[in-house]
């Protein structure tokens, strides 16, 4: 009985044994242990592979790793560094050996330490490819836009003029498809302007520098600009603005574009009802709400809607006969609303509509700062 | 001159008070377009389609104002800018209107501080305004 169990547990801890020579054998990466004399006491084919060693992994074990590595001094410096240590774990992500890269991970191990080492040179290379072809489509949509800029300058100079009369009266038939054509043209207009300005923004060009302001002329003046248009389009526009506003810290050339940008869309994506814009004010920050009952939104869409190329789901878009546009007003808001140190947020349930906010903080009131200055 | 396809135009100012404008832009159709409208408007214009044109030109005659883009042939409209600033010609302390898609604050930035009295972006102003600006330059 006894023999028998001690020849079962033999039989089977030989076949573990097998399992895992087999395993680590045929494994895709190079796998290797040392002892605590730094000698090595596992070597996989991959390994053997990765260093170009023309030996079996059974002449490669016993050898001392200073021998075997001599060709990646910087892996055998972290080891001794390891070993002083106490034997401690590392990562080294990149490892330059003759031509190649390698990725090397350390782990202790009972009596000693355990290394997976991969050949990543291909995948940095393809890595690197990616980042060149993503630079020169940058490149080139950047040129593209600009060059598109001028062929619309023209467009616009001669659809204007003959608009307005510079050549003599037009036709009243004319008149419609004309305004059409400008429209159009300065729909591709402030495409590409935003196109720019991301571009612009996220490599830094374009600075955001908040400062106190009083932002009551600018929202008067865009409740003037918005009337005539809701007007035109069938719809109620309806503002709550108080009379007087504490400063807030803003950028006075970028926020006009925010409010414009959400009154524009809150106008786009309605077709009846109302638009109403309101303006109140919080301890530490004034909050515009741009409120319409258009479209709305799905809330995952309510998510997205702030990132970049972000849109109305497509098959709405178009159902709305708004099939232009990069989704990129909102992004651009966003940036320059949080560049203010505000938040931009929205409320919206799907064909019922949408509430746009976003908050600007109170500038330090005057008095506080002469204090401060005061103090120098 | 190949000024044939620019139309016959009413103009609103008489003959002898008549401002001089230089408009330095490459692009031909910019060109006619804007000719046109600066002569209804009542402006005397000259063209010139390349920076080395330029040059020549505001050497030779006096203008009361460039209108001038930035990317250009041969020579481009920041050197136009400066070297007509260091001049000793007639047109060398003149409103200097840049007209341009380059929008970027740097650009603006450096043609400012080449001397150019104001920045426009084409594509983003009607005629109507172009000409107002030009106006106020020429108060």
């Amino acid at each position: 009985m006894e023999n028998n169990k001690t020849e079962e547990t033999e039989k089977k801890s030989a076949e573990i044994k097998d399992f895992l020579v087999s395993v680590i054998g045929n494994a895709p990466i190079g796998i290797m242990t040392i002892n605590m004399g730094e000698i090595i006491t596992v070597c996989n084919q991959s390994l053997l592979g990765i260093f170009k060693k023309d030996i079996s992994s059974e002449e490669a074990i016993n050898q001392p790793i200073s021998v075997f590595l001599e060709k990646v001094p910087s892996l055998l410096k972290a080891i001794d560094h390891a070993y002083l240590k106490g034997r401690q774990s590392f990562n080294m992500p990149m490892v330059s050996y003759e031509d190649r890269f390698l990725a090397i991970r350390a782990r202790m191990i009972a009596d000693g330490m355990l290394f997976f080492i991969d050949d990543i040179t291909d995948n940095i290379a393809h890595s690197k490819e990616i980042d060149q072809i993503s630079c020169m489509k940058d490149d080139f949509l950047n040129i593209a836009a600009h060059d598109l800029r001028t062929p619309m300058s023209v467009i616009r100079a001669n659809t204007e003029m003959i608009l307005g009369g510079d050549y003599g009266e037009i036709p009243a038939k004319f008149k419609i498809p004309l305004q059409d054509i400008d429209q159009s043209n300065l729909s591709l207009i402030k495409m590409v302007d935003d196109y720019l300005t991301i571009g612009r923004m996220e490599k830094g060009k374009i600075t955001i520098t908040p400062q106190p302001m009083d932002i009551l002329p600018i929202l008067n003046f865009h409740v003037e600009y918005i009337k005539p248009l809701a007007e035109k389009r069938g719809l109620r526009f309806d503002y709550i603005i108080p009379v007087k506003l504490p400063l807030v810290l803003v950028d006075s050339n970028k926020i006009p574009e925010v409010i414009a940008n959400l009154l524009d869309n809150a106008i786009k994506y309605t077709d009846k009802g109302l638009i109403n814009l309101k303006v109140s004010v919080n301890k530490d920050s004034i909050v515009v709400a741009v409120t319409d009952t258009g479209i709305g939104m799905a809330e995952g869409q309510q998510r997205t809607i702030f990132q970049k190329y972000a849109q109305i789901d497509g098959k709405k878009r178009v159902a709305h006969g708004k099939g232009t546009g990069l989704g990129l007003g909102l992004y651009i808001s966003r940036l320059i609303v949080e560049g203010c140190g505000g938040k931009i947020w929205v409320e919206s349930e799907l064909d019922k509509g949408s509430t746009f906010y976003f908050s600007l903080p109170l500038a330090k009131t005057p008095k506080a700062t002469n204090t401060n200055t005061n103090n120098h | 001159m190949d000024n044939n396809q620019n139309v016959d135009v009413p103009t609103k100012q008489s003959q002898t008070n008549r401002k001089k404008i230089i408009f330095i832009e490459d692009d031909e159709m910019l060109v006619r377009a804007y000719q046109n409208k600066l002569t209804m408007e009542g402006f005397e214009v000259d063209k010139a389609l390349d920076g080395e044109e330029a040059l020549k030109q505001l050497q030779e005659k006096k203008f009361d104002l460039i209108l001038l883009d930035l990317m250009l042939p041969k020579v481009d409209g920041f050197t136009v800018l400066e070297k007509l600033r260091a001049s000793s010609w007639s047109s060398a302390k003149k409103p200097v209107v840049v007209f341009s898609n380059l929008g970027q604050e740097s650009d603006i930035n450096r043609a400012k501080d080449l001397g150019a009295n104001d920045y426009l972006v084409k594509a983003n102003l009607t005629p109507n305004q172009v000409v107002e600006k030009i106006r106020e330059h020429l108060k």
